[in-house]
């Protein structure tokens, strides 16, 4: 079972001097691999495993593998620079017409907060395999961003003296959903993981933040009733739907193999 | 002259790799494909699902290359990246209890052909003993052993401080120790 290799190392050696249990179970240990190899049969499997590793990475080719191939701090970049350019595409072609009366630090503090999550979000999501998982703490960081947008709208209401009615305010669901989609696609493909190992609520919840975080820039309706119902769920029907659509190709891929 | 001086270390390897040349990964695969398969199957029941892990674990060594740094030690890079997948496995599978290998599985990588039988039931012993071992215990005491990990690498591929790990792996060797005498009685 244990290689040479695995007795030379210097921590093991010092280990070994100071610990009587151990040094005696390494001599057993080492009595007991003294021979170690592949059987034939071993073999022709790690060969025929090659084959395989060597097939798969035939498939990494074209623009998303290359995507996803690319150094982290490159694609945490480039999700940053697509969710920021998002935000701001919507607030410089649509921009709230309240904007001149809107209490300024509100919607900075409002804005910063998102940003910061959203930006946590997306380094958990795109952590590399080589460093130690921290999936609780991207989990919790979801659970977070799924909350406070729900917290941002349940603040006292900013009193303007010509509030925009309720109904004025129609497109803030597309338009979050559009945008939050767009990002979820985008961490997807920056996403080195297998389909199968992704998480969905943190690239949902990424997504439900950004769309919070464009709208506040957007959206004029200050009613809490409004940001409650329309702005805050953005990131549970992102979570929803991404399920139903992993589900649904869940089922064709399934059905395709039988 | 020694033919080990001569052979590249792991580092060299993947920096070539990097820079292009495939012949480079054909040997980090021959070097490590069979300690990532016998580190998967501890705790996997099927020789399957031990694969899939490794092949995976090579896609992600493909997909991370442009992550690794040069002076950076590629050992413990790749065994994290194993363990993380087999963690995500196990959570895919909504099982996170271990389901050790059987047997015979794993003596079908682990022993040599032609090794006297009596070597060969010590492994099988070794094995049987490691798998009545805690996780936590189990995967230190397979990585410091088994892929020659320090234990500082060892902390950094588990996620824990350097003195947990050797508490672990202590504690790891001494219940063994205490299973083998038990079973050679």
């Amino acid at each position: 079972m244990l290689g040479g290799a695995a007795l030379a190392t210097p921590s093991l050696k010092e280990h070994l001097e100071a610990c009587a249990d151990c040094s005696v179970l390494a001599v057993e240990l080492s009595r007991s691999s003294a021979a170690p190899g592949a059987p034939g049969g071993a073999e022709a499997k790690l060969d025929s495993l090659r084959h395989r590793v060597e097939g798969a990475l035939q498939g990494e080719r074209g623009l998303v593998a290359q995507l996803r191939s690319l150094p982290t701090r490159w694609r945490m970049l480039i999700a940053s620079v697509a969710a920021a350019t998002m935000a701001l595409a919507l607030a410089v072609l649509s921009p709230r017409v309240d904007l001149a009366v809107y209490p300024l630090g509100r919607m900075m503090v409002s804005a910063a907060m998102c940003a910061v999550l959203l930006v946590a979000i997306m380094a958990q999501n795109l952590r590399p395999l080589q460093a130690p998982d921290r999936s609780r703490r991207a989990l919790f960081l979801a659970w977070v961003a799924v909350i406070a947008p729900f917290s941002i709208a349940l603040l006292p209401e900013a009193k303007l003296a010509h509030p925009v009615p309720f109904n004025d305010a129609h497109d803030c669901l597309l338009l979050g959903t559009v945008g939050g989609a767009a990002l979820m696609t985008l961490l997807g493909t920056l996403d080195r993981r297998a389909v199968a190992h992704r998480s969905l609520l943190v690239p949902a919840a990424a997504g439900g933040i950004l769309a919070n975080l464009a709208l506040l820039f957007h959206c004029p309706v200050t009613s809490p009733l409004h940001l409650v119902v329309i702005h805050a769920p953005i990131g549970i029907v992102l979570f929803g739907g991404h399920k139903g659509f992993r589900a649904a190709r869940m089922r064709i891929a399934r059905a395709g193999a039988a | 002259m020694d033919h080990a001086i001569l052979a590249p270390s792991d580092e060299e390897l993947m920096a070539a790799y990097v820079a292009g040349d495939h012949a480079a990964f054909a040997e980090l695969f021959r070097r490590y494909a069979p300690v990532l398969l016998r580190l998967m199957q501890h705790r996997l029941r099927r020789r399957q699902e031990a694969d899939d892990l490794v092949q995976q674990t090579f896609l992600q060594l493909h997909r991370s290359r442009h992550d690794f740094r040069k002076g950076a030690a590629l050992r413990p890079w790749l065994f994290t990246i194993a363990l993380n997948l087999r963690f995500q496995h196990f959570r895919a599978c909504g099982r996170r209890r271990e389901t050790p290998l059987d047997v015979d599985a794993i003596e079908s990588v682990d022993t040599a052909v032609g090794a006297p039988q009596e070597q060969f039931d010590e492994s099988r012993e070794i094995q049987a003993a490691l798998k009545k071992l805690p996780s936590e215990q189990r995967d230190v005491i397979v990585l410091h052993w088994l892929a020659g990990l320090p234990f500082s690498d060892v902390s950094r591929a588990v996620g824990a401080s350097v003195n947990a790990v050797k508490v672990r792996a202590h504690r790891g060797y001494v219940s063994l120790r205490k299973l083998l005498r038990r079973a050679e009685r």
